[in-house]
C-alpha cells in the first residue's frame, strides 16, 4: 500500500480527464446525429419509381424537371408547401405531384373532362368543392391530401395505386409514368435527399433486405393462392412478392410484369437469394410476363403458384421454356446496356 | 526563497517529474513508454472511427452496420450492364385478327358505362377480355370518370410480337393504347393507357 500512495497525487489529473471525456462524449452524442439527418427523408425504398413509367408501352414520360415551365414548378412548390404545412410525409407529396402531373401536367387549368377542373382535375359534381375552390391550388391540394390520408395503408401502396384510390380515374396505371419526375421534384423543390429512398446506387441489396423478404415469404408457405390477393391470408404470385419486400422496406409495383422493371437486371443463372425470377409466355418479351417468384439460393425458390395450390418452396426449373433469362434485383439502379 | 523540503505535496510532484531527469537511462525509458502509449491510443481510436462513420452514413434504415463489409465507396454502384430483352417484332400486317378483335371488344366494354353503372358491372363486361392479374387493377376505376362513351373506329396495331401486340383504339373522347398478350386462355388485355 505504501508503494501505491504516491498515486493519489494523480487524482486531480484523473478527475480533469474524466470530466473532459464525459463532456466530449455528451457533445458528440448530442450533435453528431443532427448532421446526418438534414430535412425529411423517405421511410422505405420505392423500387417501382421510374420502372413502371418506362414500361407503359410506347408512352415515355418525356418531361423532365429541366423541361418544366416556371408555372409548373410554381404549382409543384405550392403542392409541396401545402403538404408540408399539413405535416404529411414526403411520400404524400410524391403521390400528389404524380397525380397533378397526370391530371393537369401541373397547370391550374380551368377546363377538363366534363366538370373536371384545376391541378387535380377534381369534379365539383362529385363532391370535391365549388369550381372556385377546385381551381385554387392551395384548396385543391389540401383536399387531395385529406382524401389520400384517409386511404388505409397508402404509405405502403405503389404511388399509382395510392393516387388511383383517391382519383378513381379511368386510367388506373397512368400515374406511374410520372413517378420519376415527381420524385425529382420532391428532391429538388422539397429538399428531400434520396426521394426514392433506395440509397446510393449499389449492385447488391443492402444486407438484411433479401433475408427479411425471404423470411416473410417462407412464413407464408401453405397459404392458398387466390387471384388478385395480396395477403394476409391468401396471395397471388405478385402479391406475395409485394408483401415480402414490403416487410423488407422495399416497395414493389403491383403486377408481375411491372415488378420485372423494379430494379437492375442480371442473367438469371447468376441470381442471388432475394432476386426475383419470372415466367413469360414469350421469354424474350417482358410484356408477356405472367408469373414471378423469389430465389432462395441453392436452386430453390418460393412462390404463390396458381389457383388450387398453396404458397410453396420448389426447386428452380432452370430448363423451363418460360423462364425469363434475366432476373431482377429490386431497388438497384437500372442497368440496361 | 522557500526551502525545498523533501516532504509535502510539492516535493512529491517534483519527485515524479524529475524522475526521468536523474539519468539518461530513465529519460530513454520514459520516451519509449510515452511513444508506446500514444501509438496504442491512436490505433484504438482509428479502429473505432470506421464503425462510427458507417453508423452515421445516411441511407436506408435497413442497412446494418457490419464491420465485415467493404466500404461502399469501393463497391460498384450498379449491376454490370445487360442487354434488355427485345422480343421479335413482326410486320403490323401480321397482327393476329383474334388479338385485334379482343382489343376492339375490350375497348367497347371499357367505354360502355351508362349512368349508374357500378364498378362490378363494368368489370364484368371487361373480365372475359382481361388477364386475371390485370382485373385487380381495374377495381379502383369509377365508371363515372370514364370520359368516352363509345368506340369510334377500328383497332389499329402499333407493335406486333409473336405473343404480344400493342393496339390503338379510337373512342369519342380519347384514343386507348392497349396491350394484348397471348395467354394460355387466349389473347387477353394486360394493360392500357391513354395513347
Amino acid at each position: 500500500m505504501r508503494l501505491l500512495r504516491p498515486l493519489r497525487l494523480l487524482l486531480p489529473f484523473v478527475a480533469i480527464g474524466v470530466a473532459l471525456v464525459v463532456f466530449l462524449t455528451l457533445g458528440f452524442l448530442a450533435f453528431a446525429p443532427t448532421t446526418t439527418q438534414q430535412g425529411p427523408t423517405m421511410s422505405a425504398c420505392d423500387a417501382g419509381i421510374g420502372a413502371v413509367g418506362r414500361a407503359t408501352d410506347g408512352q415515355p414520360a418525356g418531361a423532365t424537371i429541366e423541361t418544366l415551365s416556371d408555372e409548373q414548378k410554381q404549382n409543384a412548390s405550392v403542392i409541396i408547401g401545402v403538404g408540408r404545412e399539413m405535416n404529411t410525409p414526403p411520400r404524400a407529396w410524391l403521390v400528389a405531384l404524380a397525380t397533378a402531373m397526370q391530371e393537369s401536367t401541373l397547370r391550374n387549368i380551368n377546363y377538363g373532362d366534363r366538370d373536371s377542373l384545376g391541378l387535380f382535375q377534381q369534379r365539383p359534381s362529385q363532391g370535391w368543392g365549388s369550381p372556385a375552390q377546385v381551381t385554387d391550388p392551395v384548396y385543391s391540394s389540401r383536399t387531395f391530401y385529406e382524401r389520400l390520408l384517409q386511404v388505409p395503408g397508402w404509405e405502403h401502396q405503389p404511388v399509382t395505386v395510392a393516387a388511383q384510390t383517391v382519383q378513381r380515374s379511368a386510367f388506373p396505371n397512368a400515374y406511374a409514368k410520372w413517378e420519376t419526375l415527381a420524385a425529382a421534384l420532391v428532391g429538388q423543390v422539397g429538399g428531400v435527399a434520396d426521394p426514392a429512398g433506395c440509397g446510393p446506387g449499389a449492385a447488391t441489396l443492402p444486407e438484411g433486405v433479401a433475408r427479411a423478404a425471404i423470411e416473410f415469404a417462407l412464413g407464408e408457405v401453405g397459404k392458398p393462392y387466390v387471384w388478385g390477393a395480396t395477403g394476409p391470408n391468401t396471395y397471388d404470385c405478385s402479391g406475395l412478392m409485394l408483401r415480402a419486400f414490403e416487410a423488407a422496406g422495399v416497395q414493389l409495383p403491383r403486377v408481375s410484369r411491372d415488378q420485372y422493371k423494379a430494379g437492375g437486371h442480371l442473367p438469371v443463372r447468376e441470381s442471388q437469394p432475394g432476386d426475383l425470377m419470372f415466367y413469360a409466355y414469350d421469354r424474350t418479351d417482358p410484356r408477356t410476363i405472367h408469373h414471378v417468384f423469389l430465389y432462395l439460393g441453392n436452386d430453390q425458390m418460393v412462390e404463390a403458384p396458381y389457383s388450387g395450390q398453396n404458397v410453396r418452396v420448389q426447386p428452380v426449373n432452370w430448363e423451363h421454356d418460360e423462364l425469363v433469362p434475366l432476373a431482377t434485383r429490386p431497388g438497384t439502379p437500372a442497368n440496361s446496356a | 526563497m522557500p526551502i525545498r523540503s523533501p516532504r509535502g505535496r510539492a516535493a512529491a510532484y517534483r519527485a515524479l517529474w524529475s524522475w526521468p531527469l536523474r539519468s539518461p537511462l530513465r529519460l530513454g525509458l520514459t520516451v519509449v513508454v510515452v511513444v508506446a502509449v500514444a501509438l496504442v491510443v491512436s490505433v484504438v481510436l482509428g479502429g473505432l472511427r470506421p464503425a462510427a462513420e458507417q453508423a452515421a452514413r445516411p441511407g436506408t434504415s435497413t442497412v446494418p452496420t457490419s464491420g465485415v463489409r467493404a466500404p461502399s465507396s469501393l463497391a460498384p454502384t450498379a449491376l454490370p450492364p445487360v442487354a434488355p430483352l427485345t422480343p421479335t417484332t413482326l410486320p403490323l400486317s401480321s397482327a393476329p385478327p383474334a388479338a385485334v378483335q379482343v382489343a376492339q371488344n375490350w375497348a367497347a366494354a371499357w367505354a360502355n358505362h351508362p349512368d349508374g353503372t357500378t364498378n362490378q358491372t363494368w368489370i364484368a363486361g371487361l373480365t372475359p377480355f382481361t388477364t386475371p392479374e390485370y382485373v385487380g387493377t381495374l377495381v379502383g376505376v369509377d365508371p363515372a370518370n370514364i370520359p368516352a362513351t363509345r368506340v369510334t373506329g377500328p383497332a389499329r396495331p402499333t407493335e406486333v410480337s409473336p405473343r404480344s401486340i400493342a393496339v390503338e383504339v379510337p373512342t369519342d373522347a380519347v384514343t386507348l393504347a392497349i396491350t394484348v398478350v397471348d395467354t394460355e386462355a387466349g389473347w387477353r388485355v394486360a394493360g392500357y393507357d391513354q395513347a
